[in-house]
């Protein structure tokens, strides 16, 4: 279970930090469901012709980079009511994807393409007989061992770098970057890209643990990564811990599936679930908290 | 249009704007007019004017903020030129110099931000130019004071070999101005030119060399400080078609604001003949002593467990000006909340017209008699971006409203005659936030003053108004009296209250020291007891001031 939620934890991860960026600057990417899709699709697709798990990965990367691209072009360069561009987005890859499967392959439904590689457990054979550390450190799939260096790299680059400095102020108060004769429109496409990296990353992540693309395989982890984002107080750490709960809950919901007399979809909305009363939670912590202190 | 040009040697180190003029092409507005000023090294330039002078485009344009407008600016070379704006827009929740260092962020070998670097430099600076701002404070957590402070500091880490200031003692307390001052002088010595935009002529006199008046675009005329007084300087900033009157006044009370300097002066005299006011209620016990319309009785505020108003007792009376004064941060702004409506005391009780008012908020306080005329004028006293008419139309709804629609017409003809009466310059169906500082203010007036409420309200009324802006002010202020409104001023210019107030009660740490009445009301003892000099000197002294500032309030 606890394996289980560490597998499912890395690509939530890397989307909600992806999606920190851009939410720092000042632009919520409500397209990272959109762009982890697409990830996942390109992911399988650049897999196959390659053969490669990283060529996968780089696929899936930019199939995210061009989303975010044209998210910038249209909501920032175009001045396009962001919602409307980010919601557009995420319909053009639910809507694509399909059409580009059956072009392709002939099929909408699952796509099993031959020559994709299975993802490699890493650091197997280490295992220290304590379950609970192996569960957690050891044989996971390679993405999860990305996910460490994410956070502090996010951590690094927000809080320790002029770029990070200047990105911040964009989403706290473009006009003062603009009095200093900065234009923070570069830092919102920065952060655009960054997330639609994390995104189309992550996508690939979820595709190539399967060896598959399945319709639909993000199911709404765009979102939850959106959620991740505020609930960890919009820092790396904080997204870290978020993105962990929430991947807890989908490993009880899953390992009890075969254990409680409950029905299986109801315990599989149990992420979604906890995403709400999170959103509660923390709407209410805001409200007593020390957010005027 | 002429862009900056490197001129030839013959142009002295310094600036030199040459023939500029500037429009407005939004709302038409001729600011500068055909401008050329010299901005010498090693001089302190003042640059005074009523508002709308064309002071603030004026040296926009010589720090190249504005890039289209007529005419030259010539300067030297690599020169820099920086102007601090009025109000320092900082990012709150970062901290001072993450501020003040974006866009020239110091970097380690690697490439990340050098904080310790930024802090240093920025401590040295704060140091040298004695300007006490705590580098790692978060900006949100600065006064307005401070935040002034850290935007001069911040414009200094540029070296800047011109820096002009814009109205940068707004917000200070004397200690402040005087550091500022001194930082002032010490960049002159060290041969900068320095700009200072103000409208406090008693500034201007104690600091700066040179002297340019500047009215309805134009420059009236550059003096040296040394050959002139502010008498003269008044005039000039006025201009000679304006009433006598309004001019002798504010005459006056220059050279009474001079007297005191030069030690002369022992107290200012009664206030500003007053026509058809009643006698202020000054014998508690005579029989003819009408109810008071307005009362706070034994007000505590308390937030985050800190006590921000004590014990306060107030009674107002028709047609009276009570003043309330203090400095900033003693409770001057909690008092503004109470008599409001818009904070709920801790204990004790507010009685309007000699009824409590069921809830703690502006709408009710309104229906039982009360208007108000913030201090905050952009966000509690107008809606910027809704048209003039509606906002001056805000409490009139009702009357307006016909099946619910709004009548137009009627209340197209109800502002248009406001906009008369205050002598409003503005168009009706523009956005409040085109107007300026002054037409606002009296839009907002004209909006509290329609309900003829019995009690009004005012906070710093004249804040950020030029002379005859608020003088229209001070005039309403007292018609009102005359019809016997009752009227609460709060205000921080000592000025403002000595020339209104019938009583002055002075706040020290959030409690009412002592009030002032008649003879008593002399500058010098109102700064005293807003310094607190009274009240700490012993603790019992402490406790008679305050008896006696209950037992001189009348009481039933």
């Amino acid at each position: 279970m606890i394996y289980y939620a560490i597998e499912v934890m890395a690509p939530l991860l890397l989307a909600g930090l992806g999606g920190l960026f851009a939410e720092l600057a000042g632009v919520l990417n409500i397209a990272l469901e959109g762009m982890m899709l697409a990830g996942a699709f390109a992911a399988i697709v650049t897999a196959s012709l390659t053969g490669s798990i990283l060529a996968g990965m780089l696929g899936g990367l930019l199939a995210g980079l061009l989303l975010a691209y044209l998210f910038y072009f249209v909501g920032i360069r175009m001045r396009a009511n962001i919602f409307i561009v980010g919601l557009a987005i995420n319909l053009l890859a639910a809507g694509s994807i399909p059409f580009l499967s059956s072009a392709m392959y002939g099929t909408k439904g699952v796509l099993r393409l031959p020559n994709v590689p299975r993802m490699p457990g890493l650091f197997v054979g280490m295992e220290t007989g304590f379950p609970l550390i192996d569960q957690i450190f050891f044989g996971h799939s390679f993405g999860v061992y990305l996910t460490v260096p994410a956070v502090l790299l996010a951590g690094l680059v927000l809080q320790r770098t002029p770029f990070g400095l200047r990105l911040r102020s964009t989403g706290k108060n473009p006009e003062t970057l603009r009095s200093v004769g900065l234009n923070p429109d570069h830092y919102r496409r920065a952060a655009l890209l960054i997330s639609g990296m994390g995104a189309g990353l992550a996508g690939s992540l979820l595709a190539l643990r399967l060896g598959v693309y399945l319709p639909n395989v993000s199911a709404g982890r765009g979102w939850i990564a959106l959620v991740t984002i505020y609930l960890g107080y919009k820092r790396p750490v904080g997204v870290l811990i978020a993105a962990l709960c929430f991947a807890l809950a989908e490993g009880v919901s899953v390992a009890a599936q075969g254990v409680l007399q409950i029905p299986g979809t109801i315990l599989l909305s149990l992420p979604y679930v906890l995403t709400v009363l999170a959103m509660i939670v923390y709407s209410a912590m805001r409200r007593v908290g020390p957010s005027d202190a | 249009m002429l862009e900056r040009t490197i001129p030839a040697d013959e142009i002295p180190p310094g600036m030199e704007l040459r023939h500029i003029t500037k429009r407005y092409p939004e709302n038409d507005v001729l600011a500068v007019r055909d401008v050329s000023l010299k901005l010498r090294s090693g001089e302190i330039h003042a640059l005074i004017g009523e508002n709308g002078a064309g002071k603030s485009t004026l040296m926009k344009i010589a720090a190249g903020l504005l890039p289209s407008y007529d005419g030259e600016v010539c300067f030297k070379g690599a020169q820099v030129c920086r102007l601090v704006q009025q109000h320092p827009q900082f990012i709150p929740q970062h901290q001072v110099w993450e501020n003040l260092f974006l866009g020239i962020e110091p970097r380690t070998r690697w490439g990340l931000l050098d904080q310790d670097a930024a802090v240093q430099s920025f401590s040295a600076l704060a140091g040298r130019y004695a300007l006490p701002v705590a580098p790692r404070m978060r900006a949100e957590r600065l006064s307005a004071a401070q935040a002034q402070l850290a935007a001069i500091l911040g414009a200094l880490l540029h070296d800047p070999d011109i820096l002009i200031l814009d109205e940068p003692t707004a917000p200070c307390s004397d200690h402040e101005t005087a550091l500022v001052f001194g930082m002032m002088r010490s960049l002159r010595d060290n041969g900068r030119a320095v700009v200072l935009i103000t409208h406090k002529l008693r500034e201007v006199m104690e600091v700066s060399d040179r002297i340019t008046v500047m009215r309805h675009g134009r420059v009236v005329k550059s003096l040296l400080t040394a050959d002139t007084n502010p008498g003269e300087l008044s005039a000039l900033m006025i201009g000679e078609d304006c009433q006598r009157s309004e001019s002798d006044r504010r005459f006056g009370f220059v050279r009474r604001e001079f007297g005191t300097q030069s030690g002369s002066h022992e107290s200012v005299p009664e206030p500003v003949a007053r026509s058809g006011a009643p006698t202020p209620p000054t014998q508690p016990d005579s029989p003819t002593q009408p109810e008071p319309v307005f009362e706070l009785r034994n007000i505590n505020l308390v937030r985050r467990g800190r006590v921000l108003l004590e014990r306060l007792e107030l009674r107002l009376y028709p047609g009276e000006i009570l003043g309330i004064t203090g400095i900033r941060e003693n409770g001057l702004e909690y008092i503004e909340d109470i008599l409001s409506g818009s904070a709920e005391p801790n204990s004790g009780e507010v009685l309007i017209q000699g009824q409590r008012p069921s809830r703690y908020t502006p709408r009710v306080f309104r229906k039982l008699g009360l208007a108000y005329i913030p201090t905050d004028r952009l966000i509690r006293g107008a809606s910027l971006s809704s048209s003039v008419e509606d906002n001056m139309i805000l409490l009139e709804r009702k009357r307006f409203g016909r099946a619910g629609l709004l009548n137009r017409r009627a209340s197209a003809s109800f502002s248009s005659a406001l906009q008369q009466r205050f002598g409003i310059t503005a168009v009706l169906g523009k956005p409040m936030h085109t107007l300026s500082g002054g037409n606002m203010q009296k839009v907002i007036l004209s909006r509290e003053l329609s309900q003829n409420s019995p009690v009004v309200v005012f906070s710093e009324p004249s804040w950020g108004l030029d002379f005859r802006s608020s003088e229209r002010v001070h005039e309403e202020i007292q018609r009102l009296s005359a019809d016997g409104v009752g009227i609460v001023l709060i205000s921080s210019d000592i000025d403002e209250i000595l020339s209104l107030a019938d009583r002055i009660m002075v706040m020290y740490k959030g409690s009412f020291t002592r009030t002032l009445e008649g003879n008593d009301r002399v500058r010098d003892t109102i700064g005293e007891l807003m310094l607190g000099l009274e009240v700490e000197q012993t603790s019992a002294a402490h406790e008679d001031s305050r008896q006696s500032t209950f037992t001189k309030e009348p009481r039933q």
